[in-house]
């Protein structure tokens, strides 16, 4: 899919330039001065600029030209390339065609002075003139106006125009995420994982007497020789997941350096839920998103498929912090299924994240924390945020080891096998009888 | 960001291929003073200084008519200095015009912190060399006339004064902006 720009509704039109205007008077003065004053030797310093004037008037261009502005991608990932490309038609008379880029925010140009010039031969009919552009965080950037100069031959007449802002999306780059631990948790039948249902699946559960409907395969022969009677073997069904991402963006703690530099904790954030997104869209398991702080972002409903990971991570692209004021008490009504397992991402620093952890997990729901904030938030030259930030953090210590005492896991985001002791717990406790708040 | 913090990342911006391009166009027109002084024998380094310097502001903004001052002082200083019609000096001095014209048109459509490649810069280089061949050839029809000492012809004159005004003219409607 290409972004096309539309062209601004104002035409601009050539116009002659201070350098014309200076060869153009100054030929017909001397010439003047040199007929009058029968000095023909100013003939010789008109020479030049005469010849110019001329030259310029006779190669002018005939009208204005077409430019149309378009990325080759207007959708990647962090940290990947696209190339911005303006495309200049009716470009007869163009000698010199320059492209300058302002700064834009999380977008890197080559060349780094954003600007590109190129030669347009006269016989030509349309120009190209091309940049670089890599995103350096995910997001929704805009590719600002990009300012158009196209000059005539000698400089002598200019045309000048500014394209439309495109946009272009960068999506978040997952962490590497993997995981070892099964989850036995959902009563579906289908997907990779092993259902506490009985049914038709690949994982072995017993033999059993043969009933009406088994299938003809199923039926363990050496067993029901034994017998005398006929015996199937039983499997576990096969189940999916569901997966619930929730990602606090209420704020955006730390320094963000980018897909390069440091990440904050909405970096963080978004790139692990898009990792743990896409390793459960893998398995087959159904995953769904709500971000909290954020006005721009909406849930996505739960599914599964590489479809929706496209959509989570579009949604995650979307993420601006702090955007929404009423951060969880907007969706806190929110609830999760509870044979859901649900991922919370949060730096912590306020209770909002936890007590909302903790409020589902008495529901039943296996729940864990994933804790967002970046180890870098207390390196500030102010002592007195730094002893804040200690002050806050022996805080934060003490709801954590709470909400843990009431069964919230808080785990530190390490990229693969971040989740694999969650999910054996998950696991075992689900095989245990349990009381849950209904 | 105050002005000065702007000039200061302005000329951090500016590439080295600017600063030549700017050097030769102060360098250019103050050497058609140094020509004047040695066809006159009266060289002044007053008149040379106060032409590098409108020529250095000149390079500072050549998209502005302080090149047009250049140009005057240059032809002005020829005028009260050079008497000589045929004198060979003329033709360095046209060339500094020729040098300082095109530098400055060129900076003046182009960015200062770009980089312009061969395929800019050899279509440039090539016209400045037709214009000055064609310079060169107005000096020797210049030569040729002088050396006939021919008289003075009113209706000459007049003609060619017409001529000029039409030539004017027709310059000028094809030099307005139009869509």
């Amino acid at each position: 899919m290409m972004g096309i720009a539309p062209r601004l509704s104002v035409r601009p039109i050539w116009r002659p330039t201070a350098s014309h205007i200076r060869a153009s008077l100054t030929a017909v003065v001397l010439a003047l001065v040199a007929v009058l004053a029968r000095r023909a030797d100013l003939l010789v310093l008109a020479s030049p600029v005469a010849i110019i004037g001329a030259w310029s008037m006779v190669t002018r261009p005939p009208g204005p030209p077409e430019v149309t502005a378009r990325l080759a991608d207007p959708a990647l990932r962090e940290g990947e390339a696209t190339t911005w490309r303006a495309t200049v038609t009716d470009a007869g008379g163009i000698d010199t065609l320059v492209a300058v880029m302002p700064h834009a925010s999380w977008i890197v140009a080559r060349p780094v002075s954003r600007v590109v010039s190129t030669h347009v031969d006269a016989d030509a009919d349309t120009a190209d003139l091309a940049l670089a552009l890599r995103s350096t965080r995910w997001g929704r950037h805009e590719v600002p106006h990009v300012t158009i100069v196209a000059s005539s031959a000698w400089g002598a007449f200019v045309w000048s125009d500014r394209t439309s802002v495109l946009s272009l999306i960068s999506l978040p780059l997952p962490n590497t995420f993997d995981s070892s631990a099964a989850i036995r948790r959902t009563s579906g039948l289908v997907g990779l994982d092993r259902s506490s249902r009985a049914g038709d699946g690949t994982d072995f559960a017993g033999i059993r007497a043969f009933q009406s409907g088994d299938r003809m395969r199923r039926i363990n022969w050496p067993r029901s020789m034994r017998a005398g009677s006929l015996h199937v073997t039983s499997t576990w069904a096969d189940q999916d997941t569901l997966v619930v991402l929730e990602v606090d963006a209420t704020d955006d703690i730390g320094i963000s350096g980018g897909v390069d530099g440091r990440a904050s904790s909405l970096d963080s954030a978004v790139r692990a839920a898009g990792a743990i997104a896409e390793h459960h869209v893998q398995r087959g398991d159904r995953v769904t998103l709500r971000v909290f702080g954020s006005s721009s972002a909406r849930t996505v409903p739960a599914a599964s498929g590489r479809n929706q990971l496209r959509r989570i991570l579009d949604e995650l692209s979307g993420v601006r912090g702090g955007s929404d004021p009423s951060g969880f008490r907007t969706r806190g009504h929110l609830l999760a299924p509870a044979d859901s397992l649900l991922i919370l991402f949060s730096p912590l620093v306020s209770v909002a994240p936890l007590d909302r952890a903790v409020a589902l997990a008495r529901r039943g729901v296996a729940v864990v924390v994933v804790d967002t904030l970046p180890e870098h938030v207390t390196d500030d030259e102010d002592p007195l945020t730094t002893l804040a930030w200690r002050i806050r953090l022996l805080e934060r210590n003490r709801e954590v080891r709470r909400a843990e005492e009431l069964g919230v896991a808080v785990v530190a985001w390490r990229g693969p096998g971040s989740l694999d002791q969650f999910l054996r717990d998950v696991s075992r406790r689900a095989s245990a009888p349990r009381m849950a708040t209904r | 960001m105050s002005t000065a913090q702007e000039l200061l990342d302005e000329v951090r911006a500016t590439q080295g291929q600017r600063w030549m391009l700017a050097l030769a166009s102060v360098i250019a027109p103050a050497l058609g003073c140094v020509a004047i002084g040695a066809a006159s024998g009266q060289p002044s380094a007053a008149v040379t200084s106060l032409v590098a310097l409108l020529a250095f502001g000149s390079s500072l903004r050549p998209d502005s008519h302080v090149g047009a001052l250049v140009m005057v002082a240059v032809v002005w200083y020829w005028l009260a200095r050079v008497d000589d019609p045929a004198t060979a000096w003329s033709i360095a001095v046209a060339m500094s015009l020729l040098v300082f014209h095109t530098t400055t048109a060129l900076m003046a459509v182009t960015s200062r912190s770009g980089v312009l490649g061969r395929e800019i810069l050899g279509p440039w280089l090539w016209r400045t060399v037709v214009v000055a061949v064609g310079t060169i050839a107005t000096w020797a029809l210049v030569v040729v006339l002088d050396r006939r000492h021919a008289a003075g012809n009113a209706l000459l004159t007049l003609g060619a004064v017409v001529a000029l005004g039409g030539a004017t003219l027709v310059g000028r409607a094809r030099s307005m902006p139009r869509p």
